[in-house]
Formats: structure tokens, C-alpha cells, sequence
């Protein structure tokens, strides 16, 4: 019933879209759905008792579980205020002749799909839907990454279809492996994952690490893991900022939860120990190569994009450490990544906005006066790089900290290692910002630039998030800790 | 092939999959998978990445047939979900016989399909 309920709203937004003929109609057909997704997410989350099996006829396709509502939650809020951002953002696009009006059709009904997707992928009981639905985010992003009129949209649009769907066929692989396994241990193959998870202590050690390794390789392309990141800068830097916000925020977060998923099955084999040896040096890998990027990098959107393949390293770091409380902080930190990375992609937005740079998406951004043309996008990118390289009073660090102190535990060298790789990654941020935003005319001087009027709507979700980040650090001990808790415990950690 | 082979065969000694036809169907599968990949990142031509594509996508699906007996609405589901990719792939690759470098000159074909295609 509940899934119904999102794929009713799914298809009214839609059909809303198609009869639309201005852009305000159509953005508010997005806006509602985003908020109609949130609102049922927050009564699921509140007054139904999960995990919930039968969804649809009890076929065993679909589920609710406390990982998937969570994942949910983070999707929707993120898609809600991108909604609301991409307001004046296509707006403006359309005004600058960047983005034709034929097109808005496709990006609105496009938009609306890819949440539909995303969330029935986080639904998906049987891997190899979730596997489906992750490919179908694939194809739809793309789509909206490739909807500007620009040739390297196309371009970056053709690189992330190829390689993120090269490795998700290797991914399949790795589900028919897994399948093969649970007929040989079961009888009757299955790939749900709430029987595999029951089962997984008799699966054999060896088949488990070839379908781990094929499915790693399939999801570590979609969340933008080292030998794979390839895509991510190019796509993230050249789609319109609020698809960006939402490729960053929500679209890694679906091959992390996949990594996540089918490592909960690999932790109660035998294989755990290969594995996360796995994980770990791909984590570091990651965090190596995008703290190594980003020193020389000197587009913003390709530099947020490089901190966030350097956030899915943190992530996987976490998770190789497999003990429950660094899962518990490689959860939190999905959230608030997903949080900070939105509010940095819209004040990104705002100041490509203001200094026309996406023209020329490999060139250096030529930022000039930023204080006095656009105060609050400056601020939100000072305030946002201190969050996402986790400074204290924000969410990021706590999760940073703490996945750091479980990685001590395991070694010392490491723990060493992958600071020195965070600071670097840290002063390449802080250099850049301070480098673009100190470039002042001289009084007196003209100044060629005309001031972009930034419209509420594009402000209004900065302003959130960040508070969203700030607040949640403090509010979330409130039930929040009980609840991720209750993620570890389902994803049989403890 | 023959690497994968051995390497499968490590990877499997001791399983009881490693005499089963599961075993050769895993090696022909991620053989032609292994060269459907290596064609579709070494050419040039987006058109010709797509049949390495789809050579990679006929080693999971013979992998897929060879092992196990899949549900059937999962299979139909994967091959749908291939075509609308394939689809749009070709779509973004309009100019056929066009390297990725030399379609860039050929986009505004691209933008007149799209506006007879979009137009209300």
C-alpha cells in the first residue's frame, strides 16, 4: 500500500507535468511531489511499525526496513529542497538560453522519476531488483546530466552511462554468484535479503568472496570508488547544481547502501576478513586520490565533486572496520554528507549563476568581488567547506571523529595515513576558497559584472541545510541514536 | 579466458559448484564480459563502445541461463531495463559514424531532433 502511494503521487506529478505549459506549473508539480514523498516517508517513519514484509501482495519483492526508511528519508529531504532551489535556478537557466524550453518537460518528468526509482530502490527487498531500479537511476541521471545544451554535457553524460553500467553488469555477476550460493546452501535459489542475511553463516568462503568482489566492483562505480571515480567530477561539474546536489547527495547513497547491504552478508561468513582488507584499501585509495585531485583543481563544482568521492572513501573505511559502532558513525555520516554536500552544490550554483563559468566547466572559475555580489553564497561555501571537513560544532565531524578513532583501534599507521590524506584534502579546499573569494577589484574601478539577483528560493535551502547539519548533531541523540541502532542491529552487527 | 579459468578454479576448489555446470557457465560468462568491457573501453566510436556494451550484456544473461534458474520477472525486468539504456545511448550518439571528438561538430543536428521532438 505504501509503495502505491508513492507511485500514485509518481504518476500524478507526472501526468501534472505533461499537461503544464510554464515552468512555474511544472516546478510546482516537482515541489509537490518532493514534499507529498516526504510527508509519507514521515508518517512511515513515525506511526508504522517496521520492518513491514508484505508491501505489495506479500511477494516477498518489496520491504520496509529501518536501513531502507533511513536512506529514504535522507533521498526525500534532499530531493525537496533541490526542488525548491531548481526554481530559480532552470529559471535563470532558460533566461540565459542554456537550457530550452522544449527541455523542461523531459528534466521535470525525468526529476520526478529518478525519486520515484531511487526510493523503490531503497524498498527493494530482492538484490536483484535493487540492482534494476540502481541501474534505472543510472539511465535517468544521465539523462538530466545530458539535458543542458552543451556538448560536454553530452559528453560527460556518455562517460557516466558507460562506465557506471559496465560495472553494474559486472555487478549482476556478482547476484548470480550470490544466487548460485543460496541454492547450494539452501536448496531454493533466492536473492531476497532478508533470507540471505538468515542464512549467510553456511555460505561457503570462497564463492562469497568472488560474488563480493564482482558486486563491490558493480557499486563502487555507482558511489564513485577509486579505479571508477572517473565519471563523477566530470558529471557532477557539468549538470545543472541541483541535479548535482541530488546525484551527490542521494546517488552515491545508493551504492554505499548496496556496498552496505551485501557486506552485512559477507560479515556473517567466513570471507569477512578478505573482504575488508578489500574495502579498506579501495577506502584509502579513495580518499588518497581525491585528496590528490583536489590540491591543483581550480573549478568549484569539480572540487566539491572530488571532496565527495573523498567522503565514499570515509565511508568505506567505516564500514571495513565492521564493528557496530563504526557502521552506527558510517550511517550518520551518509546523512550528513548528504546534507552538507546539497547546501555546497546550491551555493555553487548561485555563484556559477552570478559568474557564468559553467560555459567553459574545465576552465578555472574566475570569481571576483564574491562578498559583495553574492554574500550569502560566500558565506554558505565557508560555512559548508567547514562542515564538510569536519570541523567541530557541525554533524560531519562527529561522524569523521568517530570513524576514525574505530580505524585506530584496528591500526595505528592507518589511522595516520588517512589523516594526513583528510588534512591535505582540508587545505585544498580552504586554499581554493580563500584563493577565489580574497580576489577583490580595487575601489574606483569598474566592474563589468552585473549583480545576480538571487531569488528566495534559491537561498531558502542553503540557509536549511546548514542549520539542518548544525542542529543535527545536537537534536539527533533524541531518538535518532536509538534508531541507527536499531539499523546495526538489523543488519546483524552486533 | 583461460586466466579465468584458473582463477575461477582457485577461487571455487573445494565448492561443491566447482564441477557443476554453474562452473563453466561462470567462466564463458565472465570471459565474455572480461572482452565485451575491454572493447568498450578501448574504441573510440560511441557506437561501437555500445556493441561492447552489449556483447558484456549477452555474458551475464548466458552466465545467467548457464547457472541458475533466475525468477522470470527479474530477467524481463534486466532486459528492459538494457533497452531503454541502449536506446539512449544511441540516442545521445546520433551521429553514427562520428568519433566523440568529431560529433561535437555535428550537435546541432542533435538540438534540431530535439526541439521537433519537444515541441508542445
Amino acid at each position: 500500500m505504501i509503495l502505491l502511494a508513492y507511485a500514485l503521487c509518481a504518476a500524478i506529478a507526472i501526468a501534472c507535468i505533461a499537461i503544464s505549459h510554464t515552468h512555474r506549473q511544472m516546478n510546482a508539480a516537482a515541489i509537490g511531489f518532493g514534499a507529498a514523498c516526504a510527508v509519507i516517508t514521515g508518517y512511515i517513519l513515525l506511526f508504522v511499525q517496521v520492518p513491514v514484509g508484505t508491501l505489495i501482495v506479500g511477494n516477498g519483492y518489496f520491504f520496509v526496513d529501518h536501513l531502507g526508511l533511513f536512506e529514504v528519508a535522507v533521498a526525500t529531504a534532499v530531493f525537496l529542497l533541490a526542488a525548491i532551489y531548481a526554481q530559480g535556478y532552470v529559471k535563470n537557466l532558460i533566461s540565459s538560453h542554456e537550457l530550452e524550453t522544449g527541455s523542461l518537460k523531459l528534466f521535470y518528468g525525468a526529476w520526478c522519476l529518478l525519486e520515484l526509482v531511487i526510493v523503490l530502490a531503497f524498498y527493494s527487498d530482492n538484490l536483484a531488483l535493487f540492482w534494476i531500479f540502481a541501474e534505472m537511476t543510472t539511465i535517468i541521471s544521465a539523462m538530466l546530466v545530458a539535458i543542458l545544451s552543451a556538448k560536454e554535457n553530452i559528453d560527460a553524460a556518455l562517460k557516466y552511462i558507460f562506465v557506471a553500467s559496465v560495472s553494474m553488469l559486472i555487478a549482476f555477476a556478482g547476484l548470480i554468484f550470490l544466487f548460485e550460493i543460496a541454492r547450494s546452501a539452501t536448496g531454493t535459489g533466492t536473492l531476497n535479503w532478508t533470507i540471505l542475511i538468515q542464512q549467510a553463516p553456511a555460505f561457503p568462503a570462497g564463492m562469497m568472496i568472488a560474488a563480493f568482489v564482482l558486486v563491490f566492483v558493480g557499486f563502487a562505480a555507482k558511489s564513485g570508488i577509486f579505479p571508477f571515480h572517473t565519471w563523477l567530477p566530470e558529471a557532477h561539474a557539468k549538470a545543472p547544481s541541483a541535479v548535482s546536489a541530488v546525484l551527490s547527495g542521494v546517488l552515491l547513497n545508493v551504492g554505499i547502501y548496496g556496498i552496505i547491504r551485501v557486506f552485512a552478508i559477507v560479515h556473517r561468513t567466513a570471507a569477512v576478513a578478505t573482504a575488508s582488507l578489500l574495502v579498506l584499501f579501495f577506502g584509502i585509495c579513495t580518499i588518497g586520490i581525491a585528496a590528490i585531485s583536489m590540491l591543483p583543481e581550480k573549478n568549484l563544482k569539480k572540487l566539491i565533486a572530488f571532496s565527495s568521492i573523498e567522503n565514499m572513501g570515509i565511508c568505506l573505511v567505516g564500514l571495513a572496520v565492521a564493528t557496530p559502532l563504526a557502521l552506527f558513525w558510517v550511517l550518520f555520516h551518509v546523512m550528513a554528507h548528504a546534507f552538507t554536500k546539497a547546501s555546497l552544490f546550491f551555493s555553487a550554483g548561485i555563484l556559477h549563476r552570478q559568474y557564468k563559468s559553467h560555459l567553459s566547466a574545465d576552465a578555472p572559475d574566475e570569481i571576483r568581488d564574491v562578498f559583495r555580489f553574492q554574500p550569502l553564497a560566500a558565506w554558505g561555501l565557508i560555512i559548508g567547506g567547514l562542515a564538510i571537513i569536519g570541523m567541530p560544532p557541525f554533524a560531519v565531524f562527529f561522524s569523521k571523529f568517530f570513524i576514525l578513532v574505530s580505524l585506530g583501534s584496528l591500526s595505528l599507521w592507518v589511522l595516520v595515513l588517512v589523516l594526513a590524506l583528510l588534512f591535505m584534502a582540508a587545505a585544498a579546499l580552504g586554499y581554493f576558497v580563500i584563493r577565489s573569494f580574497s580576489r577583490v577589484t580595487p575601489e574606483g574601478e569598474p566592474v563589468d559584472l552585473e549583480p545576480y539577483h538571487t531569488p528566495l528560493t534559491m537561498k531558502a535551502p542553503i540557509v536549511i541545510l546548514l542549520a539542518a547539519v548544525l542542529v543535527l548533531a545536537f537534536l539527533f541523540p533524541m531518538g535518532g541514536t536509538a534508531y541507527l541502532d536499531r539499523i546495526v542491529a538489523e543488519l546483524m552487527f552486533v | 579466458m583461460l586466466a579465468i579459468y584458473i582463477a575461477l578454479s582457485n577461487v571455487l576448489a573445494g565448492t561443491p559448484a566447482k564441477e557443476s555446470l554453474f562452473f563453466f557457465g561462470a567462466v564463458i560468462g565472465l570471459s565474455l564480459v572480461l572482452m565485451g568491457m575491454m572493447v568498450t573501453f578501448s574504441r573510440k566510436k560511441a557506437i561501437t563502445k555500445v556493441l561492447g556494451y552489449l556483447s558484456m550484456e549477452n555474458g551475464v544473461l548466458l552466465f545467467g541461463l548457464f547457472a541458475t534458474e533466475l525468477p522470470f520477472i527479474i530477467e524481463f525486468l534486466i532486459v528492459i531495463d538494457l533497452i531503454i539504456l541502449v536506446i539512449l545511448t544511441t540516442i545521445l550518439t546520433i551521429g553514427i559514424d562520428s568519433t566523440l571528438e568529431e560529433y561535437h561538430n555535428r550537435l546541432h543536428r542533435f538540438y534540431l531532433w530535439e526541439e521537433q521532438e519537444e515541441s508542445p
